[in-house]
């Protein structure tokens, strides 16, 4: 066998070690797998939503609206007698495609632009940090309003404004982990042996930052659906008749007197989404990057 | 230090002319037409051109962004399409409002977060310390509106302890200097107390603004709390296992001197920070939270706003926003500087 053929032997076996290690400190932090467990749970729901969602989640029944919970709507139904536990079930679809997507657009414009900025450095990293410093001025919510006000109602926009909100959090990490990186031997001998400068950002700097990015991009997902939701409750989201959580908040909030279970159950959907993720991301933060851990 | 804070003021300049080109861009590039909310869609298109005209809508964009722009230099954000008003009015009439709903969110954030946080990194991995962290982990989990909405439900529509809504009951009297009711409330009890004598009287507008105030502000102050809670408790732990808290110990002071003296006060400067940047959290919460509980302020009105399409009232009241973030947000660095003697400025 020659050198080579075992030192890459080598190098995959420590990779897999390395694997290895990683998901036993995974598998020992039970907040984590929790986490992990609750949002494959949901994962699942929102999959499988056709098959698990007892009833069609936009057929109304006037002859049974807000119908107490019971053995025949587990969840109650709502003002025009559509089943509750459905529409939650249908509503995980969209909210945990509106989080991917927006989040997705926050981590591709953002690690795209911490990456320019940190690299290219003087006016480009000026120019886009200045830019960054605009957008982190305002409190997320707002922004993410005036923009939907910008562009209009619905579930696109939605995932745009959320999805714009979250882009400096990304530039800013991902700059500041390639300002560290830049000055390291490996950086170093790369530009020495004549690698190009994409070649350079993509295969020795942007592995490096790898990890810190998941983390964000896992609690990142948790505020990109509490926002989807807010986005929801003040009828800028998704329009009716589709089911979404944080619409079908604002509308059980009419009827809160006869009917509150309408708020109960969408707002713990949301919730335990949220906090599956965020016990997700804090356990993968321990283990990914233990400097963040604050 | 004085140069510091000029300095910091002059950079403030190009953040808010940013912040000003990007919500003036993201209203006048995408937005439908206003004239078209103004007149209803049923306006012929004469009546909209003529509009459009006297609104300036068919001047160039450089144009226009100059014309809004010397307006708020000036503070004139124009007029609601709605009321007519001008739009600066609606939101100083409103902002006290906001201001005495955040500031209760903060205190109620920091009073509860501080004090949770300590007693989880002093009892860390005790029942107590898992609790407080998984309340904490569940407070940032849930939806401000979905919580406000819980409270309600239990605070008033069960139990009937507490108003549903706005910020006194009607036919409560009182004279309002500053519109923070819970000021004016105590300035009317002392007055009155004063004039009068001491009668239980005197004091129901202070209770019944502080009854008004507690559901919005628990609701508005849930997620901050647990934020300040989780970095009281880490920034503890850290500062705990320092070399002057063991000496603290070793001169066989008591824990509470320790703990309180020694510890709190060097662990509470990075929750300064976070407290502090907790305040844009809090103004952009409340537009959901004064939603909920029709609580007259700027985000209420910044929800009618989008409701109404009202495009100049939504500018004016995220631009207002962004302005008072970004001056908290100086305040709080400029405050370090006295708390922290370690941080010089120059």
């Amino acid at each position: 066998m020659s050198n080579v053929q075992l030192a890459n032997k080598q190098t995959v076996s420590e990779g897999a070690h390395i694997s290895l290690q990683l998901w036993r400190r995974f598998y020992q932090n039970k907040s984590a797998v929790l986490g992990l467990g609750i949002f494959l749970f949901m994962l699942a729901v929102a999959v499988m939503a056709p098959f698990l969602a007892p009833q069609d989640p936009l057929a109304t029944d006037m002859a049974h609206v807000l119908q107490q919970p019971s053995a025949l709507h587990w969840f109650g139904t709502d003002q025009v007698g559509r089943d509750i536990l459905s529409r939650i079930v249908y509503g995980a679809r969209l909210s945990l495609f509106v989080g991917v997507i927006a989040v997705g657009i926050s981590l591709v414009t953002g690690t795209v632009l911490g990456l320019v900025a940190g690299f290219f450095g003087h006016k480009t990293d000026e120019i886009i940090m200045r830019f960054m410093d605009i957008l982190l001025a305002f409190p997320s919510i707002l922004l993410a309003i005036a923009i939907m006000t910008g562009l209009g109602r619905g579930v696109g926009n939605a995932m745009i404004a959320i999805g714009v909100v979250g882009v400096p959090v990304y530039a800013r990490l991902v700059r500041g982990s390639v300002l560290t990186l830049k000055g390291n031997e490996f950086v170093e001998a790369a530009v020495a042996v004549g690698a190009g400068r994409m070649r350079i950002i993509a295969k020795h700097i942007f592995p490096n930052v790898a990890a810190p990015l998941i983390v964000q991009a896992t609690l990142g997902m948790s505020t990109a659906i509490l926002e989807a939701a807010a986005l929801g409750f003040l009828g800028l989201g998704v329009q009716p008749p589709q089911a979404e959580w944080g619409d079908m908040i604002a509308q059980g909030r009419r009827f809160i007197y006869n009917a509150p279970y309408m708020i109960y159950f969408p707002g713990l959907a949301i919730s335990t989404t949220v906090l599956g993720l965020n016990l997700f991301g804090d356990g993968l933060r321990d283990i990914l990057d233990p400097r963040l851990k604050k | 230090m004085f140069n510091y804070v000029v300095r910091r003021l002059i950079m403030l300049i190009p953040v808010l002319f940013g912040i000003s080109l990007l919500v003036f861009l993201v209203l006048h590039v995408f937005t439908v037409d206003p004239t078209s909310v103004i007149l209803g869609q049923h306006a012929t298109e004469e009546k909209m051109q003529a509009l459009r005209e006297e609104l300036g809508l068919n001047d160039p964009l450089p144009v226009q962004f100059g014309r809004y722009i010397s307006g708020v230099v000036h503070g004139d954000l124009g007029r609601s399409l709605f009321t007519r008003a001008p739009v600066m009015d609606e939101i100083a009439a409103r902002f006290p409002a906001t201001l005495e709903l955040t500031l209760a969110a903060l205190a109620i954030a920091v009073i509860v977060g501080v004090t949770v946080g300590i007693i989880s990194a002093v009892k860390q991995y005790s029942w107590l310390d898992y609790l407080s962290m998984f309340g904490a982990l569940a407070g940032v989990s849930m939806p401000i509106f979905w919580l406000g909405l819980l409270l309600i439900d239990v605070f008033a529509v069960r139990l009937g302890w507490l108003p549903i809504s706005n910020r006194l009951d009607p036919g409560v009297n009182m004279t309002v200097y500053t519109d923070i009711y819970l000021i004016d409330g105590l300035v009317h009890g002392i007055k009155t107390t004063f004039s009068q004598g001491f009668q239980l009287a005197n004091w129901y507008p202070l209770g019944n603004a502080f009854k008004h105030l507690i559901m919005p502000a628990m609701a508005l102050g849930a997620a901050s709390t647990a934020v300040i809670a989780r970095m009281t408790r880490s920034s503890m732990l850290e500062v705990i296992r320092q070399d002057y808290i063991r000496t603290a110990w070793a001169k066989g002071l008591g824990a509470k001197t320790v703990v309180l003296k020694h510890g709190l006060k060097n662990a509470l400067i990075p929750v300064i920070t976070v407290s502090g940047l907790q305040f844009g959290s809090l103004l952009g919460g409340a537009v959901l939270t004064e939603t909920i509980f029709s609580w007259p302020g700027v985000g209420s009105l910044t929800f009618m706003a989008i409701d109404h399409s009202d495009f100049p009232l939504v500018q004016g009241t995220v631009l207002v926003s962004a302005a008072v973030y970004v001056l908290v947000n100086l305040i709080v660095d400029i405050l370090y500087a006295f708390i922290d003697p370690r941080i010089h400025y120059s």
